[in-house]
């Protein structure tokens, strides 16, 4: 009696673990298949700071040691456009020269921001691509404060310091998106075309009448 | 009255418990002390030392656990420790600041922590209770080999299902954030 309850007691933890190990893999899997399936068009990520709100001054060290404050209002009243962006990032190499001109455009303040150990690599980077003019930061804490996530990612800080608009940026309409959503005032284009499918909604009634 | 092998598993899983955390806090240091600047509860020359200070104090705690030197102290300092999380997470989650990692992931995990929720707060009050439960008075008797085999099987099972629970919080997180969009 006592044989048989042992192998039973066994057998049923050898049971209970692998059940355990089995509903790990199904949440890992239910977690990998989150990530592959995010939808491709949401530009602007629904974490971090939200647009309208007032940014909080922080200051990081640049590359070249100079400190760089991000957020909060501007000496110069100038916006600050912020692009997160990466050496081992290749959108984001392509989007580097229209982020400059643009800001040599609309008059922004262009600050880089990435993040990683390698030092080296960051200031071979910044000497490919030539935007030693524009400070560049590497730091972790810039990244997690916005909510960045993926890259390449921009946020724009009105020069009163109102966080006027963010989202992943992969080209140049996305990016001038930004400064088109600053001076609409339209967030975002999740908010656009819920606008135009309200506008839509309405319409087609009218005509069947 | 509990079990000694209860009291035993208990001691156990803690002090793996605390091992991996502390483990998980010394491999991304940097990330930790930003992790922990973001709750923004520490002046913010304090949030360096402090993020060096937690992994020290956790490991000596798993330690603790594992020689069950003053079980009764360590069990308190424990469910204390895991308190003082808890709160911290729910002023954050008070304020709104939902968004931020917890820094509460274990071993050298190269992902995301899951991001706050009111999961992890009753998290940490149930490990904190259990915590407290080993300080019971326990029954006299001698374990077995039979009893070795329970341990090590509880311990695998527990691993398993610490694991799967905190990655249907990272799921949770990611969820939550879509859904959000629609408004």
């Amino acid at each position: 009696m006592t044989d048989a309850l042992l192998v039973s007691n066994l057998l049923l933890w050898c049971v209970v673990i692998v059940l355990a190990v089995v509903v790990l893999a199904l949440a890992r899997q239910v977690g990998v298949l989150h990530e592959r399936v995010a939808p491709a068009g949401a530009l602007m990520p629904t974490t971090g700071p939200k647009v309208g709100e007032q940014t909080v001054p922080s200051t990081y060290r640049s590359l070249d040691g100079s400190p760089v404050t991000v957020g909060g209002p501007d000496g110069e009243a100038r916006a600050t456009l912020v692009l997160w962006i990466s050496p081992t990032c290749p959108v984001c190499k392509a989007l580097v020269p229209t982020a400059v001109s643009m800001a040599r455009a609309e008059r922004l303040r262009l600050v880089f921001a990435s993040d990683g150990e390698k030092l080296a690599q960051h200031q071979a980077y910044v000497g490919d691509l030539g935007i030693a003019a524009h400070p560049y930061v590497v730091s972790q804490a810039l990244g997690l404060a916005y909510a960045v996530s993926k890259l390449p990612f921009a946020v724009l800080i009105g020069g009163d310091g109102v966080l006027r608009s963010k989202g992943l940026v992969n080209t140049r309409e996305h990016l001038e998106s930004l400064v088109e959503s600053m001076q609409s005032g339209v967030l975002s284009l999740q908010d656009y075309v819920g606008i135009t499918d309200a506008h839509r909604d309405a319409s087609p009634k009218e005509q069947l009448s | 009255m509990i079990d000694p092998l209860v009291g035993r598993a208990i001691a156990t899983a803690f002090a793996l418990l605390w091992l991996l955390a502390a483990w998980h806090k010394v491999s991304a240091g940097e990330r930790f002390a930003a992790t922990l600047g973001e709750y923004r509860l520490l002046p913010a020359t304090w949030t360096r030392p402090v993020a060096r200070l937690l992994p020290f104090i956790e490991a000596v705690l798993g330690l603790a656990w594992l020689t069950g030197l003053a079980p009764g102290w360590i069990a308190s300092l424990t469910a204390g420790l895991l308190g003082a999380y808890a709160l911290a997470i729910a002023i954050n989650l008070g304020r709104g600041r939902v968004h931020i990692g917890c820094g509460c992931g274990l071993g050298a995990a190269p992902g995301d922590d899951p991001a706050l929720s009111w999961w992890l707060v009753a998290r940490n009050l149930a490990l904190g209770a259990v915590a407290l439960a080993a300080t019971l008075p326990s029954s006299q008797r001698e374990l077995g080999l039979i009893d070795g085999l329970t341990l090590v099987f509880a311990l695998l099972a527990c691993v398993a299902l610490y694991s799967g629970a905190s990655q249907l919080l990272r799921n949770g997180a990611a969820i939550a954030s879509w859904r959000k969009s629609r408004d």
